[in-house]
């Protein structure tokens, strides 16, 4: 799987890149609007990532040389700009998602398999892990092929999880990712904790082994490799 | 006191001080003429009387002419020579009353025979003259006050109406407008002078306060990379092998504090894009499905905190607003009312066709409810929560010319924003 990061902030750009490459993604990435237009003419990837704000050009401006180009590519905008328009403006001419400045990597990463899978497998496609299978499609989810009833919450938590799986979650970014601008309210993480023991113990129940390991109250990770 | 009532009482004064003057300068000066001529016709009279008396030896009888009252005493002897001009008093038996006469007695010899010459001359005309100024003078200033009082108004009417139109313009002027401050032309040098350095100032000020605008909303985009960067790097920092649970518990303790620093800048972001302008797209808005949505969002928050929730949906409440705003505003008050709400207590939300009443439970407000709505007021219960919440609700309030206000009873809070028509 190749990804395009498209940043003109080297920092943030060797973050993604970092974290992204421990996924066994292959990475590459250009700082701006010119040798973004480069690479994209030259190669194909099944990802971009794309920071609307470059110095010398609007980054809306590649997506839509990628859209003419009929490229298959899954795109994800990353904005500082917090603006409806924008996103509005960036799903319209084809974009994948909207990520707004700042995110957490775990979040970034869990859009960007989204989008490729949605991309590779036009959305008819199922997410194992080990003895957990997802349907996307359908929001069904079986263990060791036998359905269980989650809840969406336990659903998203779920895939985020599978999504991210070996690293530590921390529970700030679960809560943003379930609840988005609504995370500010007292006692978020509260409700990740009943969130979680109840989608152990449904998973559990079916014979699922216990993936989802604490740490320190800081986080959660979900441990395949154990 | 207006300008012109300062000055006309100015004016007023000065012209009473330079009437004063000028009447008795004016009578002085008449009473001098009066006396010369008085004088010149007494001196005449005895120059010709003098001479009849020289050409002619026997004297004539000089009892009266020209109005005059004349006496002229030959004597046989020389007399001492004398000569006096003055004002005199004389007692009129007839009239019973007292008359003032210039009064002229020559005491001359003429071939070591003497004579004497006196003359009197009524002064009544004095008395005339003076009471004739008075009249004059008091009539004059009348009339000038009269005039001085009607051009006046006119002034006021007329010529400052350019000045009054520019204060009431300056008074009207938000520097919020899209419009500049136009200002209407006047020929008036010193009006035309005024405006044009109100238009230079106000175009400096509102060039300076969208400055400002700009700069802020561009400093808010900036400090988002550099939080984006630190929040990354942290992440990763996380995923490290060996990190001991205090270690965990710093980057965690960073970590919060970035995100924190960044709601607090997408807040204060989304307040001055709204003092910007830039939510200027409106749709009619249903009010009653904003409540049924925010209300399945927060669910779960309400759930948790066994909150009891009543709605009263008793109409329809549809207005042009801008989504996004319409939106943020409904769901800050009920997460609002959520937040700051007891363990088990109530929300009632009630909506009619101009109205929207959200009333909850919760510990009264300690300090004056007429800061709830400003930036970073908060109560010590919930110090995690940013103080925005509500002053984003009264910005999105006053941008739609929407009235909230805020009542505590004990430990019910309603908030209630008037819609109007």
């Amino acid at each position: 799987m190749k990804i395009l990061i498209i940043e003109d902030e080297k920092a943030l750009a060797d973050s993604i890149e970092h974290y992204l490459n421990q996924e066994r993604y292959l990475c590459e990435r250009v700082e701006s609007f010119i040798k973004a237009q480069e690479k994209i003419n030259l190669y194909h990837y099944d990802c971009i990532i794309v920071d609307i704000g470059l110095p010398d050009g609007n980054g809306l401006n590649i997506i839509r040389e990628l859209k003419a180009n009929k490229s298959v590519a899954g795109i994800v905008i990353i904005s500082a700009r917090n603006s409806l328009n924008d996103r509005i403006e960036g799903l319209d001419i084809g974009a994948d998602d909207y990520l707004t400045k700042p995110f957490h990597l775990s979040e970034l990463n869990a859009r960007v398999k989204s989008v490729i899978r949605r991309r590779s497998f036009e959305g008819n496609n199922e997410i194992v892990c080990n003895e957990i299978r997802i349907f996307p499609e359908s929001l069904n989810v079986e263990v060791n092929s036998r359905p269980i009833v989650l809840t969406k919450k336990e659903y998203d938590l779920l895939l985020y999880f599978i999504s991210n799986k070996n690293r530590l979650v921390t529970k700030e970014s679960i809560a943003e990712h379930l609840w988005g601008d609504n995370m500010d309210l007292a006692d978020s993480y509260d409700f990740i904790y009943t969130h979680i023991k109840n989608l152990r113990r449904k998973l559990i129940k079916e014979g699922a082994n216990d993936y989802i390991q604490t740490i320190y109250g800081i986080g959660y990770k979900f441990n395949v490799e154990v | 006191m207006k300008l012109l009532t300062k000055t006309l009482v100015y004016f007023i004064i000065t012209s009473l001080i330079v009437f004063l003057m000028g009447g008795l300068l004016f009578y002085g000066i008449l009473k001098h003429t009066f006396y010369q001529q008085t004088d010149d016709g007494l001196l005449t009279e005895k120059n010709i009387i003098e001479e009849e008396i020289q050409h002619n030896q026997e004297i004539p009888d000089y009892s009266e002419r020209f109005g005059h009252e004349i006496e002229v005493i030959v004597y046989r002897h020389p007399v001492k020579k004398a000569f006096v001009l003055k004002d005199t008093a004389i007692y009129d038996t007839s009239l019973m009353q007292v008359a003032f006469y210039r009064f002229l007695k020559v005491a001359q010899n003429k071939n070591k025979r003497g004579y004497t010459i006196t003359i009197l001359h009524p002064l009544s005309g004095r008395h005339l003259l003076f009471a004739n100024v008075v009249d004059v003078m008091l009539i004059m200033f009348l009339v000038i006050m009269f005039i001085s009082i009607l051009i006046n108004y006119v002034i006021s009417r007329k010529l400052w109406l350019p000045f009054y139109e520019t204060i009431r313009k300056i008074s009207n002027y938000e520097l919020k407008d899209k419009a500049l401050m136009e200002f209407s032309e006047t020929s008036t040098f010193e009006f035309k002078q005024l405006n044009s350095v109100l238009d230079k100032m106000s175009r400096k000020i509102r060039q300076d306060f969208f400055n400002l605008k700009e700069f802020t909303e561009n400093a808010s985009h900036e400090i988002q990379t550099p939080l984006a960067i630190a929040k990354s790097k942290l992440e990763i920092l996380i995923q490290s092998e060996n990190l001991s649970k205090s270690q965990l518990d710093l980057i965690q303790s960073v970590d919060e504090s970035i995100t924190r620093l960044s709601k607090l800048n997408s807040g204060l972001l989304l307040i001055s894009k709204i003092d910007n302008n830039q939510y200027s797209e409106f749709k009619a808005i249903k009010i009653n499905s904003l409540i049924e949505r925010s209300l399945v969002i927060l669910e779960e928050f309400i759930k948790a905190k066994e909150l009891a929730v009543t709605v009263n949906l008793n109409g329809i409440l549809e207005r042009n607003l801008n989504p996004v705003l319409a939106d943020i505003l409904i769901n800050n008050l009920i997460n609002n009312a959520i937040k700051h709400n007891f363990e088990g207590g109530f929300i009632t939300i009630e909506l009619t066709s101009s109205k929207l009443t959200i009333s909850n439970s919760g510990e009264p407000m300690a300090e004056d409810p007429n800061d709830l709505f400003s930036r970073f007021k908060k109560s010590n219960k919930s110090s995690d929560s940013l103080g925005l919440g509500l002053a984003i609700v009264k910005k999105i309030c006053n941008f739609h010319g929407l009235l909230i206000s805020y009542i505590n009873q004990g430990k019910i809070h309603t908030i209630t924003i008037n819609f109007r028509k």
